[in-house]
């Protein structure tokens, strides 16, 4: 072997050695292989414009999007994990922003977790979430259970994209798929899931009242019968149910608060570590191409590796500040019926279970059981 | 132009050997890593650098080439006896220029401020990242841009960065008995380069409310000065 290819098999041998230490670093041998699968089966969504109405069509669809799911563990108690949970609040508010902007909807809520509340409800679970890449599981499903579909929505940015950033193409992706589930159904049986939801909701607080109004099959279900309008029980219910969109917009306001706080240096990290994974790239692309990586002199390749390490890490610590300072924090909600306050504490799942499970006692009361 | 140039030797191939072999066995943790049970003193407070107790670059530079020039000679004498040199390979001298170069970039920060609570210690330097470690047990940071661990042996608190090229960069902080200074050694080690290039600083404990201005840095506007006093 000639002298210099020994030194370039030394750098070879080098490289190869770090990025591997690097990448296999605090992570198991089993996540990398999921990743490195993940990866291989992933198809890129290609972005997307959101199909805009100029007045929402009759009949309106109320549409839950839940909390995402972090894909950490609640006991996770590292900055990455805590980003990961502020991330799961902030982009269910992109996605509820997406369907509003959109106008083809009805109320569109930010929920805890879903329920018969509304009509239909969207649960993701985000896969990969790293500024560059955005992997969301998605389910979305009827209050009648059943599922519209269910994908996995991957989307890559590119600092070559022209406009603004972020992860709009997935929302806009997936409001563009909720829009044709809902037209593939014929207004008639659009009409019957709203009414079918109402006795859904009606079931869960009274189920000895509403049974036996919507018959369910292998084949899905038929609304057999409605209740008489004038029944004093629904007015009763609807009462609740206004009571339960009440948290639903109180929580939205915290959310909304949460964001203009958080979101300029989210969106700094997301930036940033876009701009470090397409250098890392570049920087890999060089590497195998090596008569351009010998062009750099050793000075300007550490110093160019230093620069992006330490900007990464700037930016990354300035987010898990906050990430941290935020994790974990769910401010008490104080609600009010008509004649008593509530105050609502611990996470935002327990807060919304409090709250239904005191609408159910406050409605046994006014019926006297 | 030779003896600028080197040769791969056994021990090169053997310490591939034990990367590449680390390597495989991702899971296994490095054998360097020593926590100790000792307990850590108190860094926590702001430190600025002192200058007249501090290494400069340079020096350090100008020590390695006498060094480097008195291995030349030896290796020079030694092909004039005819005899085999015994000695460690001198290393790619530009990458050695390139370290020290690297050495002076990383020890920029003339301030430091230290929070410390009984999980963590945190070295917020002057225009760069902050070292954070967490005191139960070493840890370690992944990402794709590089690789960061730490731990504290029972003497020093250690910080050691791993760039994709190879480059490592290894921060070490002991405290004086006095609690009054910081002493931050940091080596810079590379591929092809036999020696370590090592920059000790020493930094000062000073009361920035004394000064009468504060500083804190932002990330929309880098480093803001003001002299109002902090209401916090």
């Amino acid at each position: 072997m000639s002298h210099e290819g020994r030194i370039e098999l030394k750098r070879t041998l080098v490289f190869v050695a770090c990025i591997g230490l690097i990448s296999c670093s605090g992570q198991s041998a089993r996540e990398s292989g999921e990743t490195a699968s993940r990866e291989s089966t992933i198809l890129w969504q290609t972005p997307e414009t959101l199909v805009v109405a100029q007045t929402p069509a009759e009949p309106l669809l109320d549409v839950a999007v839940e909390l995402l799911d972090p894909g950490v563990s609640p006991e996770d108690s590292t900055p990455g994990a805590a980003v990961r949970r502020l991330e799961s609040q902030l982009l269910a508010g992109d996605l509820r922003q997406t369907l509003i902007r959109s106008n083809q909807w009805g109320v569109v809520r930010i929920v805890p977790e879903a329920s018969a509340l509304t009509p239909v409800s969207i649960r993701a679970r985000i896969l990969e979430s790293n500024g560059r890449d955005l992997v969301l599981d998605v389910l979305v499903e009827d209050a009648l259970g059943v599922v519209w579909f269910e994908q996995t929505i991957a989307y890559r940015q590119s600092l070559d994209e022209s406009g603004a950033r972020g992860f709009q193409g997935v929302f806009n992706a997936l409001g563009n798929r909720l829009l044709e589930a809902w037209q593939a159904r014929s207004v008639e049986r659009q009409r019957a899931l709203i009414e079918a939801t109402a006795i859904t909701y009606a079931q869960e607080l009274v189920p000895d009242m509403f049974s036996g109004m919507i018959q369910r099959s292998e084949q899905g279900w038929e609304l057999v019968r409605l209740p008489a309008g004038d029944d004093p029980m629904l007015e009763r219910i609807d009462r609740v149910r206004h009571q339960e969109y009440l948290f639903c917009d109180t929580i939205d306001e915290q959310f909304t608060e949460l964001a203009g706080r958080v979101r300029p240096t989210y969106g700094l990290w997301r930036e940033a570590t876009l701009e470090q994974m397409e250098w890392l790239d570049r920087y890999e692309q060089r590497a195998a191409a090596r008569s351009v990586k010998a062009a750099d002199s050793d000075f300007s390749r550490m110093q160019a590796e230093y620069a992006a390490y330490r900007s990464y890490r700037i930016q990354e610590q300035a987010l898990f500040d906050l990430a941290e300072a935020f994790d974990g924090e769910s401010q008490p909600t104080v609600m009010r019926t008509q004649d008593q306050v509530f105050k609502l504490e611990g996470t935002l799942e327990a807060q919304y279970e409090t709250w239904r499970r005191l609408l159910r006692d406050i409605y046994m009361i006014e019926q006297g059981s | 132009m030779t003896d600028r140039c080197q040769l791969i030797t056994l021990g090169d191939w053997l310490g591939y050997a034990v990367l590449i072999g680390l390597l495989s066995g991702c899971v296994s943790e490095p054998a360097y890593v020593v926590s100790s049970d000792l307990p850590i003193p108190d860094f926590a407070g702001h430190w600025e650098i002192d200058y007249a107790r501090s290494d400069s670059v340079q020096t350090q530079l100008n020590a390695s080439f006498r060094e480097v020039q008195r291995e030349l000679r030896r290796r020079r004498e030694a092909a004039e006896r005819g005899a085999t040199y015994q000695g460690a390979p001198l290393g790619n001298l530009d990458r050695l220029v390139a370290l020290a170069k690297m050495a002076e970039l990383v020890t920029e920060s003339e301030l430091l401020e230290v929070f410390q609570d009984r999980q963590l210690v945190r070295i917020e330097r002057e225009n760069s990242f902050a070292l954070s470690c967490s005191l139960e047990g070493d840890q370690s940071v992944p990402s794709q841009l590089g690789a960061e661990r730490c731990w504290w042996d029972g003497r020093q608190l250690n910080f050691s960065v791993l760039l994709p090229d190879g480059l490592t960069i290894k921060h070490r902080f002991a405290r004086s008995d006095d609690g009054l200074s910081i002493a931050q050694r940091t080596a810079l080690s590379a591929p092809g380069v036999s020696r370590e290039v090592e920059v000790v600083r020493i930094f000062s404990r000073f009361d920035p409310a004394a000064r009468g201005f504060r500083c804190t840095q932002t990330l929309s506007r880098g480093r803001v000065c003001t002299t109002e006093p902090d209401e916090s």
